[in-house]
């Protein structure tokens, strides 16, 4: 057992792939998710405002909306323009002010105002929509409260009359709803799922390929889960502790929200890291070809991204999927998140989840005599 | 003349070996044709309801009033939200929203209706299970117009002026309009990418034999091979696939075979010249394959880009997929004619023509260390 591990730390040796891969990976995937979506709330989204009235009341308008966070305006000329530019997603959003808007305001006509969005740039366009009803409603809102004033009535009232319901959001474990909080914690251990399925898979597959298999069975006495253990071990601590220095990093410098704890979640990521590798060797076991098992296993830690329902919702999904989605290790790691970091619930809510986990370390032992076999016979295509 | 004819001579020999050699790689098959075909029918499938409808919601009632009742009817009454169930307290709320039963609560205090009939203002709460933002919006969303119209019942004023929105490109704010559209795209540059790089890690594990013949002829005669493979599967994207599932499609066919032929190109000479950094023929895929990602977010398709910090927008141009798929949500999303994606076609253009010389200048370089390492195996 002690000769396949120094063993493989000597091909690392030789062959640096194999640990440069995935620290690349985590810097640059963590690096890119940590800091891509800026402060996490998006800010100055560029709005096409089309001004025919240029009335005291419209330039109010646009200053104001434009003083907000979420927009920024740029002046056009006129409609088509304006509609060039949203069609090249340039702007998210155009908002028309009609002419003669504020006489008509003045003179009770109800003049109207048009806002078009292009949501085919989803985020930018639903928050600018967003952003251009609050500021409309607002907008209506003064105009009412002028009206009330010049009629006597208190500040109160004229509030309870222009808005009787006020609604308070509360959105539970991410107050600020900020996005790189929402994303990164589950993209960035996606990613080191994906990166520990793919390596785990060519580093045992790989075995097969140039033909090294057969050797090390008999170094491992012939037994097939002494060989995968003492294979596997070195990267199961390598993975390990990449995934406990991204806990670290999330929920530490990086003031992630958590209602749990750090320990529960680093279990978390440890056991996403055993069932990775777990289906990693199901892959390899049933392909032992080396690029086949490489290519399946880099398709399918893609999906399960898509799968863990961390952006749609698996319930959304076709029947079939919802059931596919559970083979992924991931989408456990996903339901573990939410009850820890979100609920806080801590050992009650989360121990199916661990059930779960360890049904994936289970997988691989009915499909270990195939492996087995591919392993002494290495019978397989190459190349 | 005569180099005319030694061109097209060598051209053809190279175009036919590179030809033979796709088509005998299972591995680059399984990538091209399996991902290439299979990727885009498979996301549409998981993407199939592009909106979360009637999302379950429960209600803490407190008031028990008329108004706050008739909130909750309207709001059962949109298609974002479904109302679940009546929960006596928070307590019990909060315990369904752990076991995942509903994902929204709503909660009205017991002075509700009293503080309304007073003509104050009288709060309510919404608490959002923020487990996906999808969850959030709904709610969110659902709550908002519920309260618009909600406030005009209570105490209808006259509105000194009013809005109309409208939404031209993608009505329903469906998701897999946008999501699928821009994957799809990515899709046809990473496949090729991560295809050719095995390729030329093969050619360089077995040490086969280079072939023979200038670069340009190399780069023309192994680029044309791509070409004509993911036209087919480019015009499979972006004809086919959006006609199965409904997706929003390029309605002008000129501007789609333009803008397909320009995009595949790029890729083909972005794939080609970091092609020529692999050694072994899996390493591509290992090293690589967690790129796709930060690219597909790099494309902007849902964190805009103008949000985006300076150095990722600078990062995003080495990739043709930003551009392609940029495009291609532009003339395909929202029906934006050839001149309007001019700037971008000129962006992939420029890539083009930068990655040409550096596929180039990589094979050069590999020939002159091949006729090196030959002339020492000859000593």
């Amino acid at each position: 057992m002690k000769r396949i591990i120094i063993r493989e730390l000597q091909l690392w040796c030789r062959r640096p792939v194999f640990v440069l891969a995935p620290l690349a990976a985590m810097l640059i995937g963590g690096c890119f998710f940590l800091t891509i979506f800026g402060g996490g709330t998006a800010r100055d989204l560029p709005v096409a405002v089309v001004d025919l009235d240029n009335s005291s009341l419209t330039r109010n308008f646009i200053r104001q909306l434009d003083a907000t966070e979420l927009s920024e305006t740029i002046p056009f000329a006129d409609y088509s323009e304006a509609r060039a530019a949203l069609q090249e997603g340039k702007v998210m959003a155009i908002c028309v002010l009609p002419e003669n808007m504020y006489s008509d305001v003045l003179a009770g006509r109800n003049p109207e105002a048009t806002f078009y969005v292009n949501t085919m740039y989803y985020v930018g366009g639903m928050m600018s929509y967003k952003n251009l009803l609050t500021m409309m409603n607002l907008c209506i809102g003064a105009v009412q409260r002028e009206t009330m004033r010049a009629m006597g009535l208190g500040e109160d009232a004229i509030m309870a009359a222009i808005q009787p319901i006020t609604v308070d959001t509360h959105q539970i474990g991410n107050p600020t709803a900020d996005y790189t909080a929402y994303l990164s914690s589950v993209l960035l251990p996606g990613l080191l799922a994906l990166v520990t399925m793919v390596v785990v898979a060519y580093a045992l597959s790989g075995e097969l390929k140039y033909g090294t298999a057969s050797d090390l069975l008999e170094q491992a006495g012939g037994s097939i889960t002494r060989l995968l253990k003492a294979k596997v071990l070195p990267y199961s601590v390598m993975f390990s502790l990449l995934g406990c220095i991204l806990i670290l990093v999330l929920y530490g410098p990086m003031h992630f929200p958590h209602a749990g704890s750090i320990w529960a979640m680093m279990l978390n990521i440890i056991l996403l890291v055993l069932a990775s590798e777990a289906f990693a060797v199901c892959i390899v076991s049933f392909l032992p070809v080396c690029r086949l098992a490489v290519s399946i296993s880099s398709f399918l830690g893609i999906i399960s991204i898509s799968l863990s329902g961390c952006t749609v919702p698996v319930e959304q999904m076709p029947g079939f999927f919802r059931g596919l989605a559970e083979i992924f290790p991931l989408r456990v790691y996903y339901k573990f998140y939410v009850q820890e970091i979100l609920f806080g619930s801590g050992f009650a809510g989360w121990w199916q989840e661990v059930i779960h986990y360890l049904l994936f370390l289970l997988a691989p032992v009915p499909l270990l005599p195939r492996l087995k076999n591919a392993c002494r016979y290495q019978n397989y295509e190459r190349n | 003349m005569k180099y005319i004819k030694t061109f097209l001579n060598d051209f053809k020999r190279i175009f036919c070996e590179e030809f033979r050699a796709v088509f005998s790689d299972s591995g680059v098959i399984v990538i091209f044709f399996l991902a290439g075909i299979g990727y885009p029918l498979l996301y549409n499938f998981i993407y199939k309801n592009g909106n979360l409808r009637d999302m379950p919601v429960v209600v803490v009632d407190d008031a028990g009033c008329t108004e706050s009742r008739r909130f909750v009817r309207e709001l059962d009454a949109t298609p974002e939200v479904k109302i679940a169930g009546y929960c006596a307290d928070m307590q019990e709320a909060e315990t369904l929203m752990q076991q995942r039963k509903c994902h929204g609560i709503v909660f009205f205090p017991e002075d509700f209706g009293e503080r309304i009939a007073l003509k104050q203002q009288s709060p309510m709460s919404l608490y959002c299970d923020m487990g996906t933002f999808l969850y959030y919006n709904n709610l969110l969303t659902a709550g908002n117009l519920v309260m618009l119209e909600e406030m005009q019942q209570i105490s209808p004023q006259v509105k000194p002026m009013s809005y109309a929105s409208v939404n031209p490109f993608n009505r329903n704010n469906a998701y897999n309009f946008f999501f699928v559209t821009a994957a799809l795209m990515l899709i046809l540059q990473q496949t090729m990418f991560y295809g050719m790089g095995m390729l030329a890690g093969t050619r360089r594990e077995e040490k086969r034999k280079l072939i023979y013949g200038a670069s340009g002829r190399i780069v023309f005669g192994r680029g044309a091979v791509y070409w004509l493979i993911y036209m087919m599967i480019g015009a499979y994207m972006i004809f086919i696939v959006p006609a199965i599932f409904n997706l929003p499609t390029v309605s002008d066919f000129r501007t789609a075979v333009v803008f397909l032929s320009v995009y595949v190109t790029a890729c083909i000479f972005f794939s080609m010249a970091f092609s020529s950094f692999f050694r072994h023929r899996e390493t591509p895929l290992v090293v690589l394959v967690f790129l796709s990602i930060p690219e597909l977010f790099l494309t902007g398709f849902s964190w805009p880009r103008a949000c985006f910090p300076k150095f990722w927008d600078i990062v995003s141009y080495i990739f043709p997929s930003t551009f392609g798929a940029r495009a291609y949500l532009n003339i395909a999303g929202a029906g934006a004619s050839l001149e309007s994606i001019a700037p971008l076609l000129k962006i992939l253009l420029i890539q083009t023509a930068v990655y040409f010389f550096l596929s180039i200048a990589a094979t050069k370089i590999e020939h002159t260390r091949a006729s090196k390492e030959t002339v020492y195996l000859a000593d």
